[in-house]
């Protein structure tokens, strides 16, 4: 489970994770549900709740990579291509925002 | 062994770290692949927020909430036949795989459940041809909700056909001979088809509660 390692791939053993830690991720990512919802029905502005919710599932969608697809345990080639495409994917959507945030009425 | 290790690997942990690389070469273009169909949302979402207050809370959030359980739950089944896979337990390895596909074929029946409830009230993304040039409406919010929900039901079944052809596999052959490469293969798909749910879910079926 150390985060300082080599960036020799890893063997089968090591991307194998403990019954219990996957337990406690599981758990983990269902409270996480639960709190996204219980964040829906609050009342607050509607852009502070687009970042709840996008941000409760970026912390769900890291864990699941980190925990249930072992993603700190593979190489470091690995960790690049996942990073690739993270910032190919949010180069995408910011761009898009900044190009409907700054267009004018919908015509 | 021999069996499960292929031509041009020195050994099952090369070709395992090789799979793996090619998994996430994958994954990360099916990022992108749900990246423009978000993209897709965002755009209607910041320009068209009335079609969302209206239409959002037509979507049961209550289902979608219990869906995104079973497939948190099946990623946790899909984590421990990899497992099995790894140490060659072959009865749990089978019963994990069938665990896995049973939930994901439970997501797919309640997401049919929700196709039928909504095409019964009219709700569908067909266009009208007439109103092509109106404004975004239910047609419109619809597609967004049927487009994003059906590449991913997709991606579910895709999922629990290579699960079965995993678990028929494994079942025709002795422990010694379980590769575990392709169920751990297997693995990243389905956990990265529960990550675009993590983000479909609060996307779609909470939208209405704000409104």
């Amino acid at each position: 489970m150390s985060e300082t390692r080599e960036a020799a791939p890893a063997t089968s053993a090591e991307i194998v994770p403990e019954i219990r830690t996957s337990v406690v991720a599981l758990v983990v990512l269902l409270t996480l549900t639960a709190v996204t919802v219980a964040v829906a029905m609050l009342e607050l502005p509607a852009s502070v709740h687009a970042g709840a919710a996008m941000g409760i599932a970026a912390v769900k969608a890291v864990l699941v990579a980190f925990y249930f697809m072992h993603l700190g345990h593979e190489g470091r080639v690995v960790h690049v291509l996942a990073l690739s495409g993270l910032v190919l994917l949010a180069t995408m959507i910011v761009f898009i925002l900044i190009d409907v945030f700054t267009r004018g009425p919908v015509g | 062994m021999s069996e499960c290790l292929h031509e041009p690997f020195r050994d099952q942990d090369h070709q395992r770290a090789s799979v793996a690389l090619g998994m996430w070469a994958f994954l990360a273009q099916e990022a992108l692949f749900f990246g423009v169909l978000f993209a897709f949302y965002v755009n209607l979402r910041v320009r068209h927020p009335e079609i969302f207050a209206q239409y959002g809370h037509s979507l049961d959030w209550r289902l979608a909430a219990v869906m995104t359980a079973v497939l948190l739950v099946s990623s946790f089944t899909m984590v421990l036949a990899v497992r099995f896979a790894f140490r060659k337990q072959r009865r749990p390895l089978l019963w994990t795989l069938a665990a896995t596909a049973a939930l994901g074929v439970a997501f797919l029946v309640m997401k049919a459940g929700e196709y039928a409830h909504h095409f019964e009230r009219g709700e569908s993304p067909v266009i009208d041809l007439g109103g092509i040039g109106a404004e975004p409406g239910l047609q419109t919010f619809f597609g967004v909700y049927f487009v994003i929900t059906g590449f991913h039901a997709l991606h579910v079944l895709a999922g629990i056909a290579v699960l079965s052809w995993l678990w028929i596999r494994v079942r025709s052959g002795p422990a010694a001979e379980i590769c575990a490469t392709p169920v751990m293969a297997t693995g990243l798909y389905w956990h990265f088809v529960d990550i675009v749910w993590l983000f479909v879910f609060p996307a779609l079926y909470l939208i209405g509660r704000v409104a």
